[in-house]
């Protein structure tokens, strides 16, 4: 295995400020937590204030892309973004296949592809090798998939993503750093949990759908 | 092109000096009755998705010997993660055989991912491995694995089968069982190797 050497220009925070105003308060968003941390600062302005209720972070890795298909299948009226990772696709990449069967015309996945496991020391990951994740969900039956390198590349991909009416699936090479973890980052009035944080998601989908997902009523 | 004749033509290419890491049920029972000169090369993990990591780490430890992966769409498909694995590995004497029936046979034929779009050697070949291939009949099938299993580089070759199979008669079905198997098939590496794997004086 080689060392990782990311050639890529853009950081993460790059994709962030792309995708935030592609965005608006109809959409879904399923991403890390850290992303949703930094996606916080971006659509408030400032740190502290409240975090968005319209993107959810599962904690698990391999969960984001599994969950935002299940979103977008569940609510094929809204439009779904995954914001997933490279150690978090690798860690379930038979999502690929169950997404280039099912590509749900509302749900796009951008990757954030950094080529390491940077939260625990930056091991690197297979794409730092051989494997090509836009092509592995190609040969799994996704359409629409394409690796960007340059914020002008991902800012046209994503746009036209979002507009499509079709699956897609971005890869953007990212090179490691510019986000600190999120268990770095000094706790901050209005911080919520993952707990809360699932409600808030929940309920702002209720109130988005005009449905009831969670009576507490029917226990 | 049915599974029977992969198995068979992987019978006559194969020697018993070579491990193959096989499926267990009914393809086990077409191993056992074509293996080469009835040696107990072959092990079979009962565990759906662990055939070709079984194969990648007997190819990475023994690298002088060539190693066969008999596998199937749906145990690819519970583990695709492999297949970024090997694409990182690219073991030269590993071959990874998918028998490619589209369906979850022996739990009622529901369709796997690659009766719609999914496509494994693509999926391979994306993940980065080498010689990706599929091929649908038994003159390709041929062709392909004698390629590649003398090529002395990784192969991955996805075989489109019939799905159903024909049971072999009782007397002709393994007569082993796994844990049988287990034992066997390590006294077999270490006669092949002229080493001990599994002491129990060092217990």
């Amino acid at each position: 295995m080689t060392a990782a050497v990311s050639s890529a220009s853009m950081t993460r925070m790059d994709v962030l400020n792309v995708l935030s105003p592609l965005l608006d308060g109809n959409d879904l968003l399923v991403t890390i937590p850290s992303a949703r941390r930094h996606f916080r600062e971006i659509t408030r302005g400032i740190i502290g204030a409240e975090p968005p209720h319209n993107t959810f972070a599962p904690v698990i890795l391999g969960s984001i892309s599994s969950t935002a298909l299940g979103l977008a299948l569940a609510l094929p009226g809204r439009r779904i973004v995954a914001l997933d990772t490279d150690g978090s696709l690798l860690m379930n990449t038979g999502i690929l296949a169950t997404l280039g069967n099912e590509r749900p015309a509302n749900l796009t996945v951008v990757v954030l592809d950094n080529e390491v496991y940077e939260s625990i020391g930056m091991h690197p990951t297979h794409t730092a090798g051989n494997t090509d994740l836009a092509a592995m969900a190609a040969g799994a039956g996704c359409i629409n998939c394409s690796t960007v390198t340059d914020v002008a590349s991902l800012e046209d991909r994503v746009a036209g993503a979002l507009e499509d009416g079709a699956f897609g699936l971005v890869v953007a090479k990212i090179r490691p750093g510019g986000m600190p973890a999120e268990w770095s980052l000094p706790r901050l009035a209005g911080d919520t949990d993952g707990v809360e944080d699932k409600y808030r998601f929940l309920r702002h989908i209720e109130a988005l759908e005009g449905i009831i997902t969670h009576d507490v009523r029917f226990w | 092109m049915r599974r029977i004749d992969g198995v068979r033509i992987l019978g006559e290419l194969l020697n018993p000096e070579d491990l193959v890491i096989n499926r267990v049920g009914p393809l086990s029972d077409d191993w056992w009755n074509h293996r080469p000169d009835g040696a107990d090369m072959a092990f079979a993990p009962v565990i759906l998705g662990s055939i070709t990591p079984t194969a990648l780490g007997l190819a990475l430890a023994l690298p002088h010997r060539r190693v066969a992966a008999f596998d199937t769409d749906g145990s690819i498909l519970m583990n695709t993660g492999i297949l970024a694995t090997l694409g990182n590995e690219r073991p030269a004497n590993l071959t990874v055989f998918v028998f490619d029936n589209e369906v979850y046979e022996s739990i009622g034929s529901p369709p796997t991912h690659t009766a719609g779009n999914t496509d494994l050697a693509a999926m391979a070949a994306g993940a980065g491995c080498l010689n990706c291939v599929t091929v649908s009949d038994e003159a390709d099938f041929a062709d392909h694995a004698a390629a590649m299993l003398e090529d002395d580089e990784m192969g991955f070759l996805v075989a489109k089968i019939d799905p159903g199979h024909d049971p072999w008669p009782w007397a002709q079905r393994k007569e082993t069982d796994g844990v049988e198997d287990k034992y066997r098939f390590m006294r077999h590496v270490e006669r092949l190797e002229g080493t001990t794997v599994h002491d129990v004086r060092f217990w």
